[in-house]
């Protein structure tokens, strides 16, 4: 029975006991620091900076304590490190004093010393306590020198009894009560420490919102790539094919005067058809790309362009002003996106697109006429429009019941 | 005639200059942006320029704005846009200002030496030259309370057609049919999009209300 127990019971948390004790040996100079930086901090009214070399040294030592954090207790301690940058003293001081996360570290170094006295008085008595006991309960029970007054004295009330079950009482504190207690007190360190270390915000939120810049940069990086491809590949390879396609057209036009019903005229005419294919290729590349209309008139019209470009009946209402370029690209590529999936799923479906914009999302719906039935498959077409609205927080539904009509609506956060 | 090309790409330009040359016109001047094409025509003396739509500094828009500054200062002069996608908001915003001596085409439509030319010639002439993806690309969209939707798919082949410039007889050769159900079609469009003026004005006003459908 006690083994069984004793196999699913945690070994002693000695890591964290050395972590708890460690605190004191921590807290000193951390206080002794502190009470030099708030002491020299009203002097600098008169010495510029004078605090600030003893604020540099309360910031390296609490520098080194997610070293202790990670070694004793296997959790990262985040720190937010306040702001000391200048070019003098004066500047520098100034500098930390603007900076929020300051008062976290100072208090840190303020109850770092208390609450390790505490913590330790705690785990002294859970621990050192119970050991005395038995230490000398057992002893007693060894050499027979018990005291000669108390609970424990042989002969009063209860013997032995009473002392057998102080000893099981200290046993089953030291094995049981102290682990959990030791580990409930290191928790709530780490969660206290990382709130005053960590700066003004909950670490989590302060995370995401570090996740959500990056990827509106990485959005943005994109964009400009794809602008570029555009640009790239318009005044390269394109422009240069269709020079080449009429310097073929010249040859051809000289040909049909001197030689109409050769060979060279077939061969001449067929190069500019593969090479005028090629400049088409590269357009509808591109096209899907960035078109430069949808800079410079907005999505109504480049819209339009793709719905007429792909033979749609179609009607077009943008009342939408013009918006950030990453949200009309991706308006763009996910609504001519759907208009090509019209095109190929109902051809002969009248589709209507709808683009409205409040002050803090656009709305946009592509409604078809035709069987319905569409749906949203990995690697599918409306899945890449979903992943790419994503990136801008956006969404994408999907309602398209046998029969039709299929309804496609998205939305994505704007700055007004 | 004498002619202006405004192109940026240099290789282009040459070719175009060549194509030109070969037919027997005068390159008057070959430039790389809207500002330089509009320099080159104020000595005078210019019949027509070709225009690309996508020039520095902004390779956006750049040519057609300087279309439509050259339809409004030099209206003798004859202007041909070109550009690498069509874009019929382009096309609307050329022909605001009527459809006298002014044309839009697809960039590749130049390597046709021989088409290209001709839609020169009748753009330096006064007349019109749209290309047929413009023409698909406006007749394709449907808009509500449009006086288009009461015509006939053959009317709209038909108007097609007057909105490229072609005349009856022209229209005749393209779609193939008789000289009278032309001129029926004709009347017919005319009829169902209220046009009450002359002649030739007609056809005009007929291509305008076809492009300015919006």
């Amino acid at each position: 029975m006690v083994r069984a127990r004793g196999d699913r019971m945690a070994p002693f948390p000695w890591r964290e006991t050395a972590f708890l004790a460690s605190g004191l040996v921590v807290g000193v100079p951390l206080l002794v620091v502190c009470a030099l930086v708030i002491a020299l901090s009203a002097l600098t009214i008169i010495v510029p900076g004078a605090a600030i070399g003893s604020l540099g040294m309360l910031v390296r030592l609490i520098g080194a304590e997610p070293a202790r954090f990670s070694t004793l207790i296997g959790r990262p301690l985040v720190l937010r490190r306040p702001e000391l940058s200048g070019s003098d003293a004066r500047s520098r001081w100034r500098a930390a004093l603007a900076d929020q996360g300051l008062r976290g570290w100072i208090g840190y170094a303020l109850v770092r010393l208390p609450l390790s006295l505490v913590q330790d008085a705690i785990l002294a008595a859970v621990t050192i306590w119970p050991l005395l006991m038995i230490v000398s309960l057992a002893r007693g029970l060894v050499t027979g020198a018990f005291p000669a007054a108390g609970p424990f004295a042989p002969g009063s009330a209860g013997w032995p009894w009473v002392a057998l079950a102080a000893l099981a009482g200290a046993i089953a504190v030291i094995t049981l009560l102290a682990p959990m207690l030791i580990r409930v007190l290191v928790a709530a360190d780490a969660r206290l420490s990382q709130r005053l270390l960590g700066g003004s915000h909950d670490l989590s939120e302060r995370r995401v919102a570090e996740l959500v810049e990056a990827r509106s940069r990485v959005v943005s990086a994109a964009d400009a790539e794809r602008t570029r491809i555009e640009r790239d590949l318009h005044d390269g390879a394109q422009q240069r094919l269709i020079a080449l396609g009429v310097s073929l057209g010249r040859a051809e036009s000289r040909l049909l005067r001197s030689d109409p019903d050769g060979d060279a005229l077939k061969l001449v005419r067929s190069a500019k058809a593969e090479t005028m294919g090629v400049v088409a290729d590269i357009r509808a590349l591109t096209r899907g790309l960035r078109p430069p209309i949808l800079e410079s008139r907005g999505l109504d019209a480049a819209l339009s362009a793709v719905a007429s470009g792909l033979a749609l009946r179609s009607s077009i209402q943008v009342t939408a002003r013009r918006l950030e370029p990453p949200v009309e690209a991706v308006l763009y590529f996910a609504l001519s996106e759907c208009l090509t999936n019209v095109a190929k799923h109902a051809p002969g479906a009248h589709v209507e697109v709808m683009v409205r914009a409040t002050d803090t999302v656009v709305r946009a719906e592509v409604r078809d006429d035709g069987p319905g039935g569409a749906e949203l498959s990995a690697g599918g077409g409306l899945s890449g429009i979903a992943d790419r609205l994503a990136g801008l927080d956006g969404r994408l539904w999907l309602t398209s019941p046998p029969g039709g009509p299929t309804v496609v609506s998205l939305e994505v956060p704007c700055a007004s | 005639m004498r002619i202006v090309i405004a192109e940026d790409s240099g290789l282009l330009r040459a070719a175009l200059a060549g194509l030109l040359i070969d037919a027997g016109h005068e390159v008057a001047a070959a430039v790389g942006d809207g500002e330089q094409l509009l320099r080159a025509l104020a000595p005078g003396g210019v019949d027509a320029c070709v225009v690309d739509v996508r020039m520095p500094p902004t390779f956006t828009d750049e040519g057609l704005r300087a279309a439509v500054a050259i339809r409004a200062s030099w209206p003798a002069v004859g202007v041909l846009v070109l550009s690498q996608y069509v874009e019929e908001r382009y096309a609307i915003e050329l022909l605001a200002g009527g459809t006298r001596g002014v044309g839009y085409l697809l960039k590749d439509k130049v390597t046709d030496a021989e088409e290209f030319l001709e839609a020169l010639a009748r753009v330096a002439d006064g007349g019109t030259a749209l290309d047929p993806d413009v023409i698909a690309q406006l007749l394709a969209r449907t808009r509500h309370h449009s006086p288009l939707e009461r015509l006939s798919p053959r009317e709209r082949d038909v108007l097609a057609e007057i909105a490229q410039g072609l005349t009856n007889a022209g229209i005749v050769k393209a779609l193939k049919v008789s000289e009278g159900a032309i001129e029926k079609h004709v009347t017919s469009i005319f009829t169902k999009l209220d046009l009450n003026a002359e002649g030739g004005h007609r056809r005009v006003q007929a291509v305008l209300a076809y492009l300015g459908q919006r």
